[in-house]
């Protein structure tokens, strides 16, 4: 057992190296130096924006005006408002925008996932590039022009942004900030290996080649965002990350919503990884086929061992102590001279500390990368009671769904 | 796929290799410090214990005052015994050394034991004494352990002596048929009287009231110190100058060196209000 951990432990140390060296990967041989960027000016393509929304009476006003608000040529983007049967006043409150010639309101039935919207959408378009909003979330006004310097590249397919928890309100949603901006970090290294294999719903934009050639949305077990990417990368497509580009989301502020939304990411995760299983273990697919997809289905079953494992070490500790006060009362006599003896070194709590330097590395090189000057805040630790406490609960879940074949439902 | 691909992947697998090379070697040199430590101090208590005992055979009478200097050596050797305790349980409790360690010290432990009986006997003086036997399968047993370690920090003069009886060793088989109890941990004996079930700090006050008497009045006795050095009559006078000599009742004796003359002073403390006047 003892050794099993152990080999745990490499893998993720070494696929966290793997990143870090990813990240600081010279870019060579790309065509654009990252040093002139700023001086060039980029052509913008035509662009539209599908907001498929269900049930967001409260939120697409924001979304649709932040889309409103771009810094982007009038002339070059559209906006499809696509209200997916919702049964509240979504319909209703999107008319506030019915005389916007930039704006068109389609009414659809709802058939049960988000994919179909999407579609719907895509047969009405007919413009260079094509991207997706959720309802949930909206954008800095300066991301799609950032997306430009990425497109001046004509084998770039689509771009995917950074996407921040915007004002989070709760002890999950600080928790969920953190691990957003922790996956900057590993988005960038992505990228840099071409090895993104999710465009996330809020933002991502395509070429409307890409559905010209490859074909709609499917499906895709309510994780149409992570099956496009896949299919992309299956026929060489590149997918971009700009990191200037800033999408705000909220994320769910309760335990339950958030299971289900995990479940829901992990389930579609390893069930997409299923049907493309023959990107695994392909030198084709280089850094994506050898290291990235394969490890990441691995730390589905990796995190469930050992984020409460590591906060275990911690916690052991506490409740000494605690049985300690209990018996014998609380005499705050503090002794300076700690005896060094009495504190535990073993071969995991090493470890642990490192996991933790690293996952504050990572948070900090994130938030570098969109300019957030808060670096070090209380939300990582809330970050790392969730992924002991949360997590194990959804991953679990989540694997015996896929093992079992169980459909997860989308809300 | 390109060949600097594997040269990647080797160089961030000989990273990784790195990393936890130095960490199982940094962990393994600080636990052989730790058990280099607890060596030593075997070796330190063997020598003061040895020395104790020539010393009463040499003289055919007690050292009454190796008593004094005994609470010193009891220190160590509790302290010898916690980082046993702590290095078993946080490394492979199957390791040789510690339980050789261990056995070692439980002979030390039953060694000191009868020859500080041998002693006060000789010298007739009262020392209490804990016979603690523990076993690991004990739920009470780390209650138990808190509670004595922190008993030894309040009365420091009350010996305690605990047993593993997991350690398959002769001498605590031998110990615990001459109490003659059952496997039911922790057992404490006191007194010669055998307690079978886990004693917080206050039930152990009331088993040993002469050690918490003794260690009331030595509390007094050095508050009382700090209440001389703050008299105008004896103004100068450096803490190492007063040594408190005997008690009776409230009155509290204290003899004061100043310029090579001793004086005599005498306190009498109030025990409603916990004050001290100058006995005229």
């Amino acid at each position: 057992m003892e050794y099993v951990l152990y080999v745990f432990l490499f893998i993720t140390l070494y696929f966290q190296i793997f990143l870090l060296v990813g990240y600081f990967k010279r870019n060579i041989g790309k065509k654009h130096d990252e040093q002139v960027t700023d001086n060039i000016i980029y052509k913008n393509l035509s662009t539209t924006i599908i907001v498929p929304c269900y049930n967001e009476e409260t939120t697409v006003t924001r979304t649709v005006n932040s889309l409103l608000a771009l810094n982007y040529p009038k002339d070059k983007l559209t906006i499809m408002v696509v209200d997916d049967g919702s049964t509240d006043n979504t319909w209703r409150v999107i008319q506030q925008f019915a005389n916007d010639s930039r704006i068109s309101l389609h009414q659809k039935e709802n058939e049960g996932s988000k994919f179909a919207a999407l579609n719907y959408a895509l047969n009405h378009i007919d413009t260079d590039l094509v991207g997706v909003l959720d309802a949930d979330s909206w954008v800095d006004q300066n991301a799609l022009a950032k997306y430009m310097e990425f497109f001046a590249d004509p084998e770039v397919m689509a771009t995917i942004p950074s996407m921040v928890i915007a004002e989070p309100d709760s002890l999950l949603r600080h928790a969920q900030k953190a691990e957003y901006d922790l996956g900057l970090f590993a988005r960038k290294s992505f990228a840099k290996l071409d090895a993104i294999y999710i465009t996330p719903g809020p933002f991502s934009v395509f070429r409307k080649y890409v559905f010209d050639t490859l074909g709609p949305y499917q499906e895709a077990h309510h994780t149409e965002d992570a099956e496009i990417a896949l299919r992309m990368q299956k026929h060489g497509y590149k997918i971009a990350y700009s990191e200037k580009s800033v999408v705000y989301t909220v994320g769910p502020k309760r335990t339950i919503p958030l299971i289900k939304q995990r479940v829901r990411w992990t389930y579609g995760f390893i069930r997409n990884m299923f049907d493309y299983r023959g990107l695994l273990f392909k030198k084709r697919y280089r850094h994506l086929g050898l290291i990235v997809l394969p490890i990441g289905i691995f730390r589905v079953f990796i995190t469930v061992v050992l984020f409460p494992l590591s906060m275990w070490l911690f916690l052991v500790p506490i409740w000494n102590w605690f049985q300690k006060v209990s018996v014998i009362g609380w005499n705050p006599s503090l002794s300076t001279n700690i005896d060094w003896f009495f504190v535990n070194v073993t071969q995991l709590h090493v470890f642990s500390i490192i996991g933790v330097i690293l996952s504050v590395m990572t948070i900090w090189m994130g938030r570098e990368m969109i300019g957030d000057r808060r670096k070090f805040t209380i939300d990582i630790v809330y970050m790392f009671f969730m992924y002991t406490f949360v997590a194990p609960i959804w991953l679990i879940r989540s694997s015996y769904n896929a093992v079992m074949s169980k459909k997860s439902s989308w809300r | 796929m390109e060949r600097s691909d594997y040269r990647t992947y080797g160089f961030v697998f000989l990273i990784t290799a790195g990393i936890f090379v130095v960490v199982f070697w940094l962990v393994n040199t600080i636990n052989a410090h730790k058990l280099a430590e607890v060596d030593d101090l075997q070796r330190k208590i063997t020598v003061d214990l040895l020395a104790t005992e020539t010393q009463f055979d040499l003289l055919k009478t007690a050292p009454c005052d190796s008593l004094v200097e005994g609470s010193a050596l009891s220190r160590e050797l509790n302290e010898f015994g916690q980082k046993l305790e702590f290095a078993q349980s946080n490394q492979r409790s199957d390791d040789p050394d510690v339980e050789q360690l261990k056995k070692y010290y439980s002979l030390l432990q039953v060694k000191d034991y009868l020859l500080m009986q041998e002693i006060s006997r000789a010298c007739g003086l009262d020392t209490d004494a804990v016979l603690y036997f523990y076993s690991a399968d004990c739920p009470d047993c780390t209650k138990q352990g808190y509670v004595l370690t922190e008993f030894k920090k309040r009365y420091p003069k009350v010996r305690i002596y605990s047993f593993d009886t997991d350690l398959d060793f002769s001498v605590i088989d031998t110990f615990t048929g001459i109490y003659d109890f059952e496997e039911i941990y922790p057992t404490l004996v006191i007194d010669s009287k055998v307690y079978q079930s886990f004693q917080g700090i206050e039930d152990l006050e009331a088993l040993l009231p002469e050690a918490v008497e003794a260690q009331r009045i030595d509390d007094i006795a050095v508050e009382g110190i700090d209440f001389i050095l703050t008299l105008e009559d004896y103004e100068g006078i450096d803490g190492e100058d007063v040594t408190f000599t005997s008690n009776k009742g409230t009155n509290y004796t204290y003899d004061l060196r100043i310029n090579s003359e001793v004086v005599k002073v005498v306190l009498n403390y109030d025990e409603e209000t916990e004050t001290f006047s100058v006995d005229k």
